[in-house]
């Protein structure tokens, strides 16, 4: 259309031109045919180019108008083309204008661009005002989440006070409730809260007493020094820890599904009035936030507040129920020693009750016995009236004088071995020769014994004496008549023996003249039993004497001749009378079995209950001989 | 005051299983004066509750009793039964053991210690009775003060280091919670003992064994003369020959029953030959 109408444009202005200078070349025609001269000339107007030669440029006119036109034209349309592009160039920024507007409007701010020329102003404010709400839009935003991260703080801070109040008598309690507070509250992985204690030494040391996620074999672990690693040193340095580089082998969150290492741990100081009550330590998987740690920290000085209210709260209780404990245990104890003193009485009581005895025990020895007491060097320390009498003394004579004044002087030796023997604690018991006053010799029945305390040393030493004087003198006497009947006893005895020697002579006699008989000779006591067999006797039977003596006298016959033979059945029976004093034809029986008749001749010897018989024998063969 | 304190002993008699007619009168009296001054009553109060108050009668009984005792009290006696008692049961296959008036169970345990150092507690059976139900419970929970007692585990380890050397430590024998300031007897001490409630005075002996050792300590004291003959005669009878009676270090045997026990250091050995000569 444009470039129509551009054409257009230079046809009418080459055709405005060329008629322009035909018009023109026209005019000058009637105009130099209408001069006077010309008419007047006659002349047709080939001779006014005759004439006028200038009137061949006046032909060219037209030309030279189209010319013009031409070079108007194309200046015109040099003109409007440029007028065209600025329009469109103007509608173009217009447009970007607009979408800039609606994009700004829509808030769509950091997509939106716009290109701009330095001279371009409206642009340029635009673009000012854009940046302007990108930056109250951004300082809202920061403003929002500052807004955001406090009222969560707020609120976090509001939760925590309702947990700190809620448990304000137990610190395992306490400190576990803070701890999955806290990590429940930050969305964060692991924790442990170490309380710090005091041992009995007064040592310091962290105490991990409650946890979240923590490793259980751990847990068990988990006292740490005071001083010790990171716990002790963020302590001593009463500053957080923050750390995001986090060793191996430091801690590790253990799920089910693994364990891995913890991205960021954050260690923080529960410290009030720059008094430190103990460290929580946080571990999670991602970083911690800054306000998250101001969170933290704000927190941990209304936890150690808190733990210290708690610890005196703890305290107090207990030193209450100390108290309490004390005062019940004062009573109980009260009542113990009035029952202990009770039972000291009831002993005293009991004691005395024996005294007594012991004094009527005392008093009858005081009657009965001569008693007096002293001290292990023998010095007196007290008599008994008894004493004074036996040994004849005044009480005032006796008084520090020493125990050997009753001795002989030759029995002096005898009181330092007693005394010796008293003081390593052995009792003397004896009859012993005092001497009294007068020098007179009397006889006690005495006892020392040493009176011992309980740490085991000699008190003194206690002596009762009998006067046995009367007693010894009697024995004497006796011992004296018990003498003579012994001198007249060994007499009669030596005169027995005497006679006994005799009679043994006798019997020696008696027996070497049986034993010298050429008769065989043989004794028995009632019982039957050969106690004597002469030669004659052995040399008959043919047994050897040892053989025979001692053994049964049934030996010496034959079984036959015992049934049959009346003599001899009553000479070797005990119960039949036996034929005494008759010759008598009998068998004997000799060592090898043969039967061989003999004459028996039987005597009885009787002395006392003891019988005897002896039997002479004669062979009856030698007699034929 | 209305009545005298025999009249009301009397009427105790009457109305309680107690009887306390045979006890020594300066003791009791002491004790019963004890107890009005503590109630802060008269003779007629006492009286009046004696006769009506059933529970009243059980405290009076605590009160009334004394129940001292420590652990190793009179260490001569426990050198003296660890020396030349104990040894001289080795052989018996059971060994009887009887405390009559065993009072909160120290002496009890105290025992048992001994025994167990000689090792023969696998053998042991023991009795503890005493009339106060309050202390026997005590003794069969075997919970004492921690504190107030060191001075006995002292004494403990001062006769041990004098017997032998080679001695278990206290806590060997116990479970010592020193925050709650209390020691308790392991189970293998506390199983070998048998406690129960007995009158020693107006009761049977519920036993039908025979003991090898009788522990009575520091409780004739508090009986008359004639009483004390009563109960000594109980536990003669109550002894095996060459049984061996152990009383308080201040108690002694009188009468006739002097003649029935050879005394062996601190305890009293029952002589088998009076049996034959009077049996």
């Amino acid at each position: 259309m444009k470039k129509i109408d551009l054409s257009n444009i230079l046809r009418k202005f080459i055709l405005r031109g060329v008629l322009m200078g035909a018009i023109f070349t026209l005019l000058v025609f009637l105009i130099n045919n209408g001069s006077t001269v010309f008419v007047q000339s006659n002349s047709s107007w080939r001779d006014m180019l005759y004439i006028f030669p200038s009137m061949w440029l006046i032909l060219l006119l037209p030309i030279l108008g189209g010319l013009v036109g031409y070079f108007a034209a194309i200046k015109l349309i040099k003109i409007i083309k440029k007028q065209n592009k600025y329009l469109k160039k103007e509608s173009r920024r217009s447009e970007r204008v607009l979408k800039f507007v609606n994009n700004l409007r829509q808030g769509n701010l950091n997509n939106s661009e716009l290109v701009t020329e330095k001279s371009d102003q409206l642009s340029n404010s635009l673009l000012k005002l854009r940046d302007y709400l990108i930056k109250s839009k951004k300082e809202q935003e920061q403003r929002r989440i500052e807004e955001e991260q406090r009222a969560w703080g707020t609120q976090g801070v509001a939760q925590f006070a309702e947990i700190l109040r809620r448990n304000n008598d137990n610190l395992e309690e306490l400190s576990f409730n803070i701890i999955s507070y806290l990590v429940n509250y930050l969305k964060i992985n692991q924790g442990g809260f170490y309380l710090l204690n005091r041992n009995s030494k007064g040592d310091k040391f962290f105490e991990l007493s409650a946890c979240i996620a923590f490793d259980r074999k751990k847990f068990a672990e988990k006292v740490i020094q005071w001083e010790e690693g990171l716990i002790g040193r963020c302590a001593i340095e009463k500053d957080t820890i923050y750390m995001t580089d986090v060793p191996n082998d430091y801690i590790s969150i253990t799920s089910g599904l693994g364990e891995t290492n913890p991205s960021a741990l954050l260690i923080v100081p529960l410290k009030v009035n720059d008094e430190i009550y103990g460290v929580i330590e946080l571990a999670s998987f991602s970083e911690f936030q800054p306000f998250e740690v101001e969170f933290i920290e704000k927190t941990a000085e209304s936890i150690a507040s808190t733990i210290s209210t708690v610890q005196i709260n703890i305290q107090t209780t207990k030193l209450l129920h100390e108290t309490q404990h004390q005062a019940e245990r004062m009573s109980q104890q009260e009542e113990e020693l009035r029952q202990n003193l009770e039972e000291m009485q009831a002993t005293q009581e009991e004691s005395d009750r024996r005294e007594v005895e012991m004094k009527g025990i005392l008093e009858a020895i005081d009657n009965s016995a001569i008693s007096c007491e002293f001290a292990t060097d023998g010095s007196l320390i007290s008599v008994n009236q008894l004493f004074l009498s036996t040994y004849k003394y005044l009480p005032e004579e006796i008084e520090g004088q020493n125990l050997k004044i009753f001795f002989f002087q030759d029995d002096v030796e005898d009181l330092n071995k007693i005394l010796s023997d008293l003081t390593i604690g052995k009792s003397f018991r004896g009859r012993v020769k005092r001497r009294t006053k007068l020098g007179e010799e009397i006889f006690m029945l005495t006892t020392y014994t040493p009176v011992i305390d309980n740490q085991g040393d000699i008190v003194k030493i206690l002596s009762l004496e009998n006067d046995i004087t009367e007693q010894v003198h009697m024995e004497d006497q006796m011992k004296s008549s018990k003498e003579e009947l012994g001198v007249m006893l060994q007499q009669a005895r030596d005169e027995m023996k005497e006679q006994f020697k005799e009679i043994e002579a006798v019997k020696i006699r008696n027996e070497k003249t049986l034993e010298g008989a050429l008769d065989a000779i043989i004794t028995t006591n009632k019982e039957g039993t050969l106690e004597f067999f002469n030669a004659a006797a052995e040399k008959l039977w043919g047994y050897e004497r040892s053989e025979v003596l001692g053994q049964h006298i049934s030996m010496l016959f034959s079984e036959e001749a015992v049934k049959s033979d009346q003599f001899v059945k009553a000479y070797v029976t005990t119960e039949e009378k036996k034929l005494v004093g008759e010759r008598k034809e009998v068998p004997i029986k000799n060592k090898f079995g043969d039967e061989i008749p003999v004459l028996f001749l039987l005597s009885e010897a009787q002395i006392g209950e003891d019988h005897s018989y002896t039997a002479f024998i004669q062979n009856v063969e030698v007699e034929l001989f | 005051m209305s009545i005298t304190f025999k009249e009301y002993l009397k009427e105790l008699k009457k109305h309680t299983p107690y009887n306390f007619c045979d006890y020594s009168d300066n003791s009791i009296q002491r004790r019963i004066e004890k107890v009005l001054k503590d109630y802060r009553i008269g003779m007629d109060e006492l009286l009046y509750k004696t006769r009506t108050d059933e529970n009243f009668v059980e405290g009076l009984i605590d009160e009334i009793t004394v129940n001292t005792t420590e652990l190793f009290r009179n260490p001569d006696t426990w050198e003296c039964l660890y020396n030349n008692v104990i040894p001289q049961l080795k052989n018996k296959k059971s060994i009887n053991i009887w405390h009559a008036g065993c009072s909160t169970g120290q002496e009890v345990y105290s025992n048992l210690i001994l025994f167990n150092e000689h090792n023969l507690l696998d053998r042991v059976k023991v009795v503890g009775t005493d009339i106060n139900q309050k202390v026997i419970r005590v003794a069969k929970n075997a919970e004492y003060d921690y504190s107030f007692n060191q001075t006995y585990i002292k004494a403990y380890y001062d006769l041990m280091n004098k017997l032998n050397t080679n001695t278990n430590r206290f806590e060997f024998y116990c479970d010592i919670d020193e925050s709650k300031d209390k020691f308790k007897f392991k189970d293998f001490i506390t199983e070998k003992v048998l406690f129960r409630r007995h009158d020693l005075v107006n009761e049977e002996i519920p036993f039908f064994q025979k003991f090898d050792i009788i522990f009575c300590r520091n409780v004739l004291i508090y009986f008359n003369p004639d009483l004390q003959l009563k109960i000594l005669k109980k536990f003669f009878e109550k002894l095996y020959d060459g049984g061996v009676l152990v009383l308080g270090s201040h108690e002694a045997l009188h009468g006739f029953l002097k003649t029935r026990f050879n005394k062996n250091g601190m305890v009293y050995t029952k002589s088998s030959s009076f049996q034959f000569k009077y049996k």
